[in-house]
């Protein structure tokens, strides 16, 4: 699994010199992480522990507590359809029930090409636009199943030069071993 | 004017100092507010919502550990709407909870379990399956991390990061999900790792090499004091029916552990239990077998009594032994058998050094006491690296560094784990002390300078109140004159009454020196004159051994000779009768001609003397292992046998007659000394004069 390049390092550190204390460039620097591998793999982390003068242990604190990190395998795009009530009102239900079918994967997996993971998410504060569906830092709005379509389309046929290797498995360790019941 | 806040909880009205926190407040009234993530020594967070109370005029109930007391406040903690509180943040607190107490090493004195019982519900209304955790995980040498009985509370990761600044531990994941953890390759390895099994207040987090020990209310406790290092933090002996420790717990005393306890005191009481001389025995033809008290005694003083006098014995008594031990060690090497080569360690020591605290203060300095490093706005400490030569005090230094913004000044050959707290880091060449020392106080004297030690001067130049901490390395520095000239130098360059502590190695490393097992100085810090005067060091006396020039050893405990050079040890102790007094064999690598069976510190009353002088008591918590002894005993019928009797019956008598021999416990109360100690006072006479090598 991937440490971080030197180029991810010199970006870490010209933002950390911007603030008094370096652990301060903590969220920027997931981001950059994030950037590098499509996930922050536990490498980048101590990577980072160590550029900002922190302990891993926090990093991953930190990391692990905003979902907008991720830290275990994603689709190299990320559909997030708005599951709040405006966007539900406005019929994002059927646009989850027919990326469920489309992409024949439930809310939260990747698609086993490792192409696309979709996830509903918290309010994305564009409620004018209802439905809305970010994808990277594209906001989609007033989304229909057609335009869905479109963009998926455009995105399945896209190059493979710009379609990588899906990033690879990382073992979640410190999850929950599912509810077993009791 | 009053700086006083009036308030009422539960119709009683109660004067406190502002900014006290509500629960506080309660406590003073004795009103028990349950709570989990509160603590005294840790930062309110708030977290876990056990401690809601309702306050007159707020329309919802508020977590009484995060809110200040406010001038006329009427507070209720026992009505019925803090009560359904309660009891519904136990239903949330039990909804995961796996309630393994019959498995679980804190049940019997879980919090959880307690007020569950107090105010908790009585049944559980969740129907869903629980969620689940592996368990337990070993996050760290000697903490085990049980996922499932974790309630959130935070007091490990605070811990980490508020006291011990060694955050190892984190918080991962959210809501549902939440845990502790360690990231994978970055174990929770931190020497102060044991003191979260004692924060938290589940069966999260317990002690790895302490697991299942018991049943808790099996268990019975015993004060006593950690021979772990020369700290002498207060410890509690937790054994099962006098029979064995099976683990130590802290015991505060602010005089020298502030409540914690370092992993190697923690988790180092294996020596009791292991590896035990039960019996007394004497070699007959090559083998070592059993006798009985009276053979073995006998045996021994007949090879006493041959080498007395005649400068042919050599005595090493270790630093880990009770003042009442060294004491009874000391009477009958140099008062009985007119022996004066008496070492309690082999490790090579200057003479002129020995004395580390009276040094200091012939060179100026006030004699320091730990608690004075609380006051101190800057810290200097010199040839000593507390992690490892003293965990508790770094502890107290960190206190000092993070609660009250202190500054470091560090001389030390490399970067101690302090210096990651300071740029004032005063690194030197081994052998360099005195020079490095000697220009730091030129540089204050001229209020700077150029480089670190200019700018380490500047600071220090300021009135600030300021502490100094000296470790036992410099004692091995072969030109210690110049280094004590040094110190002087500083002590007058950083102005009058600033305290020094020195750092010894051993628990009773101090209480040795006092009692006069060192050559040239007798019991109360007196120089030796006359026949005594010329003693060889404990190096000395294993290379006369080796070289057969002494014909006879007598060792008492086996630290000393874990000190020396293990081929001459070995050389040493089969050139010479040898008597060894101790409580295993473990460490001796030439089987003696006598074996004297001594008790441990866990099983006998008596003092050790700790680093900065307190007297503290040590009361016995188990039962001798087979007919082994308090080391004193054991002297005194030696003595008998030698002819010689020495009036004790009890350690309360012994030490009686330790306050006559020395001046700097002429005015300890036995009765004082109690569970917390005593300070001893400061009288021992010139350091410098006398000293013989
Ligand atoms: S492990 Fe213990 S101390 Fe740490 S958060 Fe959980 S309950 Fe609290
Ligand atoms: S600091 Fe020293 S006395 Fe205190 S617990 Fe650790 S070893 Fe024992
Ligand atoms: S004790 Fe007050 S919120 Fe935990």
């Amino acid at each position: 699994m991937a440490h971080l390049t030197a180029e991810s390092r010199q970006r870490i550190n010209d933002i950390a010199a911007r603030y008094p204390e370096k652990r301060s460039a903590l969220l920027p620097a997931l981001y950059v992480a994030q950037e590098q591998d499509g996930i922050v793999t536990d490498e980048a982390i101590i990577d980072i522990a160590e550029l900002l003068e922190a302990t891993p242990a926090y990093v991953k604190g930190v990391a692990s507590f905003y979902t907008m990190y991720y830290r275990y395998s994603v689709g190299k795009y990320i559909l997030q359809v708005c599951g709040t009530l405006s966007c539900e009102l406005c019929g994002s239900g059927q646009l989850v029930n027919h990326l469920e079918e489309r992409l024949g994967i439930k809310e939260g997996e990747t698609t086993p090409d490792g192409r696309f993971t979709f996830e509903t998410v918290e309010c994305l504060g564009a409620c004018g636009g209802a439905p809305v569906m970010l994808l990277g830092d594209k906001y989609y709005e007033k989304l229909t199943i057609k335009q869905l379509d479109a963009i998926i389309d455009d995105l399945r046929f896209k190059p493979a030069s710009d379609h990588p290797e899906p990033p690879q498995l990382v073992p979640f360790e410190d999850k929950p071993a599912g509810a077993k019941s009791t | 004017m009053s700086d006083l806040v009036t308030l009422t909880i539960d119709g009683q009205q109660i004067q406190t100092a502002p900014n006290t926190l509500l629960v506080e407040a309660a406590a003073q009234l004795g009103i028990l507010v349950p709570v989990y993530c509160y603590h005294p020594k840790l930062a309110p967070i708030g977290a876990c919502r056990m401690c809601l109370v309702e306050i007159e005029g707020m329309p919802k109930l508020t977590p009484s550990c995060t809110t200040p007391v406010k001038e006329g406040m009427v507070v209720h903690t026992q009505n019925a709407r803090v009560e359904k509180a309660r009891r519904g943040m136990l239903e949330f607190l039990l909804i995961h909870h796996p309630l393994d107490c019959p498995v679980c090493d804190k049940g019997g004195e879980c919090p959880l379990q307690d007020y569950t019982y107090e105010f908790g519900p009585r049944k559980t209304r969740f129907r869903y399956p629980k969620r689940h955790w592996d368990k337990p995980l070993q996050i760290g040498k000697n903490i085990l991390l049980d996922r499932e009985r974790c309630i959130m509370c935070l007091r490990c990761v605070r811990f980490c990061e508020e006291i011990s600044d060694h955050q190892q531990i984190g918080v991962f994941e959210r809501g549902h999900s939440q845990c502790i953890g360690t990231v994978p390759g970055h174990s929770f390895d931190s020497q102060f790792s044991g003191n979260t099994i004692e924060l938290c207040p589940v069966g999260a987090l317990t002690g790895a090499p302490t697991r299942f020990f018991g049943r808790t209310w099996e268990i019975q406790h015993t004060p006593s004091i950690c021979t772990g290092c020369a700290a002498g933090c207060n410890i509690r002996i937790d054994h099962r029916q006098q029979r064995d420790v099976v683990r130590l717990w802290s015991r505060e005393n602010k005089h020298t552990d502030d409540g914690w306890l370092c992993d190697r005191g923690r988790f180092g009481y294996e020596f009791v239990n292991q590896d035990r001389l039960k019996d007394f025995k004497i070699l007959q033809d090559g083998q070592l077998v059993d006798a009985t008290t009276q053979q073995a005694t006998v045996k021994a003083a007949s090879i006493l009594s041959k080498h007395a006098n005649s400068g042919s014995l050599g005595v090493l008594a270790s630093p880990i032994l009770t003042n009442e031990e060294l004491y009874a060690v000391e009477w009958l090497t140099r008062s009985v058998l007119q022996t004066s080569s008496i070492d309690h360690t082999a490790s090579a020591v200057n003479p002129q050094a020995v004395q580390l605290h009276s040094v200091v203060r012939e060179a100026g300095f006030r004699s320091g006491v730990l608690t004075d490093i609380d006051e101190a706005a800057q810290i200097v400490t010199i040839g000593v690296d507390l992690s490892n030569d003293q965990p508790i005090t770094e502890l107290r230094v960190k206190k000092a560094l993070f609660q009250r913004k202190a500054q470091l000044v560090s001389l030390y050959p490399e970067t101690i784990e302090l210096g990651r707290y300071t740029e004032h880091n005063l690194i030197y060449e081994p052998g360099q002390e005195a020079s490095v020392v000697a220009s730091l106080a030129a540089a204050v004297r001229s209020g700077g300078g150029e480089g670190v030690v200019g700018q380490a001067a500047r600071l220090l130049s300021s009135e600030a109140p300021k502490a100094v901490i000296v470790g036992w390395k410099l004692q091995g520095l072969s030109d210690f004159s110049a280094l004590a000239k040094a110190l002087g130098e500083l002590a007058s360059a950083l102005g009058p009454d600033v305290p020094c502590i020195t750092i010894y190695p051993n628990c009773n490393t101090r209480g040795a020196l006092d009692l006069g097992i060192t050559p040239g100085w007798l019991p109360g810090g007196v120089a030796a004159t006359g026949s005594s005067e010329s003693g060889m060091t404990g190096i000395q006396i294993l290379e006369a051994a080796r070289d057969g020039r002494l014909k006879a050893l007598w060792v008492v405990g086996a630290e000393p000779l874990l000190e020396a050079d293990p081929e001459l040890v070995k050389a040493a102790l089969a050139n010479v009768e040898f008597i060894y007094q101790g409580w295993s064999l473990r460490d001796v690598p030439v089987d003696p001609d006598v074996v004297l069976a001594n008790v441990t510190f866990a099983e006998q009353a008596g003092t050790f003397t700790n680093t900065d002088g307190r007297v503290q008591r040590i009361y016995p918590a188990v039962k001798p292992h087979g007919r082994s002894r308090p080391g004193w005993q054991i002297v005194a019928d030696l003595g008998r046998a030698l002819g010689k009797t020495w009036e004790a019956t009890s350690d309360q008598e012994v030490f009686e007659q330790i306050r006559q021999a020395v001046p700097a416990y002429s005015q300890i109360k036995w009765s004082e000394v109690g569970t917390l100690g005593v300070q001893s006072g400061a009288s021992a006479p010139p350091a410098m004069a006398g000293a013989t090598g």
